[in-house]
C-alpha cells in the first residue's frame, strides 16, 4: 500500500486524533500508535505534529487532558492523558459527515477522467 | 537523556509563551522521545550497546520532527495573546541572561553562602537607591529635613532588604537543592512552613523600621495594623516567591542550561 505522508492530511489530523481517541482515552504517543495501526502502516506522521494538534483541540474543549498519576511502577517521565469531551464528541461528528461530503465531491471529480 | 533533552529544547525555547506552557509542553514532549528512545533502542539489540543507543537517540529524535518545523506548529496553538505578551525583548533577554548569571549558585558553594553572596548584592543594590533617593525625598518633604536620621533609615532599608533577600534565596535554595524531588504536596508544605517561620523576621522588620522612623512619622493605631497586616500576608508572599524562584532554578538546571548550538532561526544560543 502506497504512504501517505504528514502533507496530505495536515488539514485533518485533528479529525484523526479525535477518532483516535473515541476508543479510549490516551496519551500522544499512544495516540500515534493507535493512528498507525489504524492506518495499516501507510500513514508515516513526525511524531511531534500530534501535540500542536491536541494543544488546540483541548483550547477548543474538544478534549481534556490530565497528568498521570505518580504510582504505576513505570520508569520516566510521566505523561498527559487525553480524553474525548461531550464537545470533541461533537466536532468528531460533524467531520466524519463533512468529511464523508468531502470524499464523494472530490472522488466524483477526480474519477471523472479516468 | 541530554540528547532528548536538546531535542526537545530546540522546539521549545523559541516559543512565545508562558514558562509554565513552556514546561508542560518539554515535559510531554520529553516523555514522548523517551517512549520512541526505549522503542528504537529494542529494535536495534543486535548492536553494540554505545552505538544502539546513539543510534536509538538519533532515529527518535527523527522521528520527532524537524524542531523549527515543529516550534512554529506550537506556536500556532498559543493564544494570541499569550504569545503577545511573552514575545521577548532581546535587552530585556540580555539583562536576564546577565542576572542569571551573576545569581547563580557556583560550584562548591553552600546554600548558605550562595545565599549571602546574593544578599550582598542586594544590600550595594538598595544602598545605592535609597541613599540616591532618599535625602533628595526628605529635602522635598521636609522644610528643614533631619539627613542624620535619614541616613539611619537608609541604612535599615539597606538592612531589612538584604536579610530578606538571603531569607528568601535560602528558601528558595533549600526547596529547590534539598527538596525538590519531594512529591508536590509536600514541597508546598515545606514551602508554606518556610514562608511562615518567616513572618517573625518579616515582623522585627517591620518593628525595626518603625524604630528607625520615629521621630519622623508619628505611629497610630493606622500604621499598626498595617505593619500587623504586612506581617500576616509576608508569609504567603515569601512562601510564593520561595516556590516561584525555586521553580525556575529548576527549570534552568533541567533545560536553560542546554547548549543547543543553534537555535530554531539559525542563531547561536
Amino acid at each position: 500500500m502506497r504512504q501517505i505522508i504528514g502533507d496530505s492530511i495536515r488539514g485533518h489530523l485533528e479529525t484523526l486524533v479525535l477518532s483516535a481517541l473515541e476508543r479510549g482515552a490516551a496519551h500522544g504517543f499512544e495516540i500515534l500508535r493507535r493512528l498507525e495501526d489504524a492506518g495499516e502502516g501507510s500513514l508515516k506522521l513526525k511524531e511531534g505534529a500530534v501535540y500542536p494538534a491536541l494543544y488546540r483541540l483541548e483550547e477548543a474543549g474538544c478534549v481534556k487532558g490530565e497528568w498521570e498519576g505518580e504510582a504505576g511502577g513505570r520508569r520516566g517521565p510521566r505523561r498527559r492523558i487525553y480524553k474525548l469531551t461531550p464537545k470533541g464528541r461533537g466536532r468528531l461528528a460533524q467531520d466524519r459527515v463533512q468529511w464523508r461530503t468531502f470524499v464523494a465531491v472530490v472522488g466524483r471529480i477526480v474519477e471523472a477522467g479516468a | 537523556m541530554k540528547e532528548l533533552r536538546i531535542q526537545v529544547e530546540r522546539a521549545v525555547r523559541p516559543l512565545r509563551a508562558s514558562e509554565a506552557r513552556k514546561d508542560r509542553i518539554r515535559e510531554e514532549l520529553y516523555a514522548h522521545l523517551c517512549a520512541a528512545y526505549e522503542e528504537e533502542l529494542a529494535s536495534g539489540a543486535d548492536e553494540p550497546a554505545a552505538a544502539a543507543e546513539a543510534g536509538a537517540a538519533r532515529r527518535a529524535c527523527e522521528r520527532l520532527g524537524d524542531p523549527r518545523e515543529l516550534c512554529a506548529a506550537l506556536q500556532a496553538a498559543v493564544p494570541i495573546v499569550e504569545a503577545a505578551l511573552f514575545t521577548r525583548v532581546p535587552i530585556l533577554a540580555r539583562l536576564e541572561e546577565a542576572a542569571r548569571r551573576r545569581f547563580e549558585r557556583r560550584r562548591g558553594e553552600s546554600v548558605a553562602q550562595w545565599a549571602a553572596r546574593v544578599a550582598v548584592f542586594f544590600f550595594l543594590l538598595s544602598g545605592a537607591i535609597v541613599f540616591a533617593f532618599n535625602p533628595l525625598l526628605a529635602a522635598l518633604v521636609q522644610s528643614e529635613p533631619d539627613y542624620a536620621k535619614v541616613v539611619a533609615c537608609g541604612f535599615v532599608i539597606a538592612a531589612l532588604t538584604t536579610m530578606n533577600s538571603f531569607l528568601l534565596f535560602l528558601l528558595s535554595g533549600g526547596i529547590f537543592y534539598k527538596g525538590w524531588g519531594a512529591p508536590p504536596r509536600r514541597a508546598a508544605a515545606r514551602a508554606a512552613l518556610h514562608g511562615a517561620l518567616m513572618a517573625g523576621a518579616v515582623a522585627s522588620s517591620g518593628l525595626a523600621f518603625a524604630v528607625a522612623l520615629r521621630g519622623q512619622m508619628s505611629f497610630d493605631k493606622f500604621h499598626m495594623h498595617a505593619l500587623l497586616g504586612a506581617a500576616l500576608l509576608a508569609p504567603f508572599m515569601m512562601a510564593f516567591l520561595s516556590v516561584a524562584i525555586a521553580a525556575e532554578r529548576r527549570r534552568y538546571h533541567e533545560w536553560g542550561c542546554l547548549d543547543l548550538g543553534e537555535s530554531a532561526t539559525g542563531a547561536k544560543t
